[in-house]
């Protein structure tokens, strides 16, 4: 549970509000749309598997100190939607007295439904001081994949966990079971991240949730031991590495941790297909952008 | 003698790592990151410093959770809460064979007590668990049952910690060349970041400051192990 602190000079208070609903014979379509900037949505495209394929804007280039962010996400029963960004997500250095950006996140999928959470990395500036709060719940038969994707900062012109503060929870409920939960506080500052009881020799970190509701239990160690196959051959000590997992019920989770980011996407999105493919038998479909 | 004494001898006895629960078994992790080098001995009082700090904090504070369980006088409500408290742990813990050994611990170490002394609360907690196929951890079993024996709450979470430390440091005597001599001057040095960790769950808060965990290169450590070709440990 997030706070609202009183802010010192008032910032953005983005919302979001996205509903999504299943359409005979198979169209899935953007139902109800309330947004507040900076958040903001352009249209839905259609898949063609028919899902609905939505871009999430921020138009103010980033999360700036002090925004309260808030994206609400419904996904209806037998619908299916892609949900990506147009680029990765700058948290901005936090100017002093702000209080930490907020951003709020809750999703629902109903029954039978599908999302697929595909974003870009998170990428924490030197001073960013930031709070993310994100709840999913999944009904019966709900599937889920949801990516993120942690930089340790502007890597390109040196920057490593110069950030203030980064908490993040996250919290997925199947059928009313928590299956899935962190609590994630960073701040380097005052407790180095490169400690071998932390981030060790590496410096991003992707965290890949994949979740049916209801499929088999045992099916879930075969898929957990296929898509470790994929891992051993993905991962390069001191390079990357990549781990599997099953959840306490209804999913498992891939987890990368690596020394620079660019071979997180191409992973996830090998374990995104090969997981596709064995839970709805179908191909994955990539969003409409450069990998 | 007093009924203090006693109870110190309870303790004593159930954070011993001679008792029978299987923990020697367990390297949570460790086995993979020693395996692949990333863990020498020389960083090990470090990565144990920060490691206590992380999860030591976390499960201490679920140990003192379960402990005051036993404070509650609605059976109903506290086997509620002892579900949720487990199902909860069960979904921070992401690699599978910790989770696993975390729980097949916490079950083995309530049976355990059981077979010396029969506490009805901690039946109906053992079979409310196994009824809904939730898992039971160590760490709730261990505060459940210091509560339940009435044992000081603080020390209950204390010993838990040190046995928990004390296992890791044993474990890593078997995969890298730590001495006797050694891995008792890192448990002794230790004992301060133990105190620090048992203290900030002390307001019990599952969503406060010692709810927060970040050990990602030993969860994948964890999740990495079943993949190990030569292995001495269960998880």
């Amino acid at each position: 549970m997030l706070h609202e602190q009183p802010l010192k000079n008032e910032r953005s208070k983005g919302l979001l509000r996205l509903k999504f609903d299943h359409r005979v014979p198979i169209n899935t379509v953007l139902t109800v749309c309330q947004q507040q900037p900076p958040l903001q949505v352009v249209r839905a495209f259609p898949l063609h598997d028919g899902a609905a394929l939505v871009h999430l804007h921020n138009i103010s280039g980033g999360v700036l100190g002090g925004d309260q962010l808030q994206l609400s996400v419904d996904v209806g029963a037998h619908a299916r939607v892609q949900l990506t960004s147009t680029g990765a997500t700058r948290l901005y250095r936090s100017r002093n007295g702000l209080a930490a950006a907020i951003q709020t996140t809750e999703i629902t999928v109903g029954s039978n439904g599908l999302l697929e959470y595909l974003p870009d990395p998170l990428i924490p500036f030197a001073g960013a001081h930031y709070r993310q709060a994100t709840r999913i719940e999944l009904a019966a038969g709900a599937g889920l994949f949801w990516w993120d994707i942690l930089a340790p900062g502007r890597a390109a012109r040196g920057e490593q966990f110069e950030y203030e503060l980064l908490q993040i929870t996250l919290d997925i409920v199947a059928s009313g079971q928590l299956i899935a939960s962190e609590r994630v506080k960073l701040q380097p500052s005052l407790r180095p991240l490169a400690s071998p009881g932390r981030f060790g020799p590496y410096r991003y970190v992707a965290s890949f949730y994949i979740c049916r509701v209801d499929w088999v239990a045992m099916r879930w160690l075969a898929l957990e031991e296929q898509l470790n196959q994929l891992a051993r051959n993905l991962t390069r000590p001191g390079d990357v590495l990549w781990g599997i997992s099953t959840l306490p019920a209804h999913g498992l989770v891939v987890r990368a941790m690596s020394s620079n980011g660019r071979a997180l996407l191409p992973g996830l999105l090998t374990f995104w297909r090969a997981a596709k493919l064995a839970l709805y038998g179908q191909e994955a479909i990539p969003p409409r952008k450069v990998y | 003698m007093s009924d203090q004494h006693l109870k110190q001898l309870w303790l004593m006895q159930l954070a011993d790592s001679a008792l029978p629960v299987g923990a020697t078994a367990h390297s949570f992790g460790l086995e993979t990151l020693v395996a692949e080098g990333e863990l020498p001995v020389d960083r090990l009082e470090l990565f144990l410093h920060d490691y206590v700090y992380e999860a030591g904090a976390l499960e201490g504070l679920f140990c003192r959770v379960a402990y005051r369980l036993n404070a509650e006088a609605d059976g109903v409500i506290i086997m509620a809460r002892w579900l949720d408290l487990n199902t909860r742990l069960s979904a921070l813990k992401p690699a599978r064979e910790s989770r696993v050994a975390s729980a097949m611990l916490g079950r083995r170490f309530l049976r355990l007590v059981l077979g010396l002394q029969a506490i009805p609360r901690l039946q109906q907690a053992l079979q409310a668990a196994l009824h809904a196929h939730i898992d039971i951890h160590y760490c709730t079993a261990f505060g459940l049952v210091g509560g339940a024996l009435d044992l000081d709450e603080a020390t209950t979470v204390l010993a838990y910690l040190q046995q928990t430390v004390a296992g890791l440091i044993s474990a890593c005597q078997r995969l890298m060349p730590l001495g006797q001599n050694q891995a008792s001057q890192i448990l002794w040095r230790i004992k301060p970041a133990l105190l620090d960790a048992a203290y900030r769950s002390h307001d019990c808060d599952l969503e406060g400051d010692a709810s927060f965990c970040c050990i990602p290169f030993v969860d994948l450590g964890g999740m990495r192990h079943p993949s190990l070709t030569t292995r001495l440990f269960m998880s």
